[in-house]
């Protein structure tokens, strides 16, 4: 089967500083691609990459005619609009869609609230909705685990299970998360900076 | 009632107009937008030109056309961008530039036009009332449409989060260019109504007029229900305050010194919201 996605001798820089040495892989449709690396080793400046978000990068990455769907770390998302509200913004949102991953998701109740209002694991679980509710066949996933319950790692890792043959998807965690396990079977690519 | 307003129609008439757009851009008092200057100009200026009983001369209109035209078009460019990249907040320096020097340029510009090829100063309706409540009419429509759309909700995410909107909700930029579209549309459309109800388009009175047409919407679409007439009767107030009590060759500089203070009480104001709903 063709690689939906596959970087070649990827190295992104900082400063004309290389961030990690050359990486390479490639993912399938269902794969899953768990990349690890300590702090500072450049995981989401890869996935930056891959989105588009990041220019400075040397190497070549062959992304998929379909759309990406990217969920960051970063704290900067929508806050004053309520999660239904902003579903309906999303390119190519379909109704059946939302309403399964709501109940998915269990963020049924917490529909109308302003995102501002949600508690950490509600937040998240809404912002993975909303990058599953987006036409995609690569899903980026940038730490989805942190700083949540476990209900709501188990909700998260649900979702992901159940439509995992639809897409590839890649996800950066820390090396001995401790949540990992909940993911099930997974490609690892441990990212490093040795050669820098 | 409006006709005993006479003159002052435009100064209620210019916000209604103006408030469905005004108020889209505006969000707990974190937003000032008030660059709507060029773009109410070249209305009135089209609308003059387009009324003229006699021909207006062609080389001063040409030279017009193509001052207006770069204007607009500049505008227009530095309004879109600055969006799209989910910068607002930057129109306030923009339209504070625009204020300032658009109606002047504008008003000289037709003040030429008026002397040298004679059209005419008075206004081109005579009876401005029914304008001015159809205005009000289509006003309040256009923000009820609006309301149902998702353009108020688009565009509260690409300020808040221009990176999650690229990445999830489509393009900041095909965003931008219709929220400017349609500003232009309905500004565009008060200059038109402006030099329809107008009975001076001298460069003194227009640019002035201007200002406190402008500074009435955006007052006015920061308010809710009723409370929107209050931006243009108090915007009404203060200048038949100032044109009574100040004598007539200082009543310009009294205007804009009011204005900036304003701008500057407003901007202090949604800096204290904008960190008040930081907190």
């Amino acid at each position: 089967m063709t690689p939906l996605l596959s970087v070649s001798d990827l190295v992104a820089y900082r400063d004309e500083v290389a961030l990690f040495s050359p990486t390479n892989f490639a993912v399938r449709l269902g794969d899953c691609l768990r990349i690890t690396g300590r702090n500072g080793a450049g995981k989401t400046t890869l996935l930056e990459c891959i989105a588009g978000l990041y220019d400075n990068w040397s190497g070549s990455i062959h992304r998929p005619p379909g759309k990406i769907s990217y969920l960051q770390q970063t704290s900067r998302y929508v806050r004053t609009l309520p999660l239904l509200k902003l579903s309906r913004l999303v390119d190519g949102f379909e109704e059946s869609h939302y309403r399964q991953l709501v109940e998915n998701l269990d963020l049924e109740p917490r529909q109308n609230v302003l995102l501002a209002l949600l508690s950490g694991g509600e937040l998240q679980r809404a912002r993975l909705l909303l990058s599953l509710l987006r036409h995609h066949s690569v899903l980026l996933l940038d730490e989805p685990f942190a700083n949540i319950d476990i209900s709501s790692c188990r909700a998260i890792v649900g979702e992901l299970q159940r439509t995992r043959s639809h897409r590839a998807t890649l996800i950066v965690t820390h090396p001995h998360d401790a949540n990992d396990k909940l993911i099930g079977e997974c490609l690892e690519y441990a990212l490093s900076s040795d050669q820098c | 009632m409006l006709s005993s307003l006479n003159g002052y129609t435009a100064l209620l008439l210019m916000p209604m107009a103006c408030v469905p757009v005004q108020r889209l851009y505006l969000k707990e008092g974190q937003r000032y937008d008030l660059g709507a200057t060029t773009y109410v100009s070249a209305g009135a200026f089209v609308a003059a030109a387009a009324f003229a009983p006699v021909p207006a001369d062609r080389d001063v209109a040409f030279r017009i056309v193509i001052v207006l035209g770069i204007a607009v078009f500049a505008i227009f460019l530095v309004r879109v961008f600055a969006l799209t990249f989910g910068r607002p907040a930057d129109f306030t320096l923009i339209s504070f530039g625009q204020l300032w020097a658009t109606p002047a340029l504008i008003g000289y510009e037709l003040q030429s036009l008026t002397r040298g090829s004679g059209l005419p100063l008075q206004s081109v309706v005579a009876n401005s009332e029914p304008v001015a409540l159809g205005a009000c009419v289509l006003a309040a429509s256009l923000v009820y449409l609006l309301n149902q759309t998702t353009l108020p909700d688009r565009l509260i995410a690409l300020t808040e989060a221009p990176e999650q909107y690229r990445l999830l909700f489509g393009s900041p930029f095909r965003l931008a260019l219709r929220l400017e579209a349609l500003a232009f549309g309905v500004y565009f459309a008060a200059g038109t109504l402006l030099r329809l109800t107008m009975n001076d388009l001298s460069a003194d009175t227009f640019g002035t007029e201007t200002v406190w047409c402008v500074l009435a919407a955006a007052l006015a679409a920061r308010s809710t229900q009723a409370w929107v007439l209050a931006g243009p009767v108090a915007a009404t107030l203060v200048r038949f305050i100032i044109k009574s009590l100040v004598p007539a060759r200082f009543s310009t500089l009294t205007v804009y010194a009011a204005l900036a203070l304003v701008l500057v009480l407003v901007i202090t104001h949604a800096q204290e919201a904008s960190r008040d709903a930081a907190a």
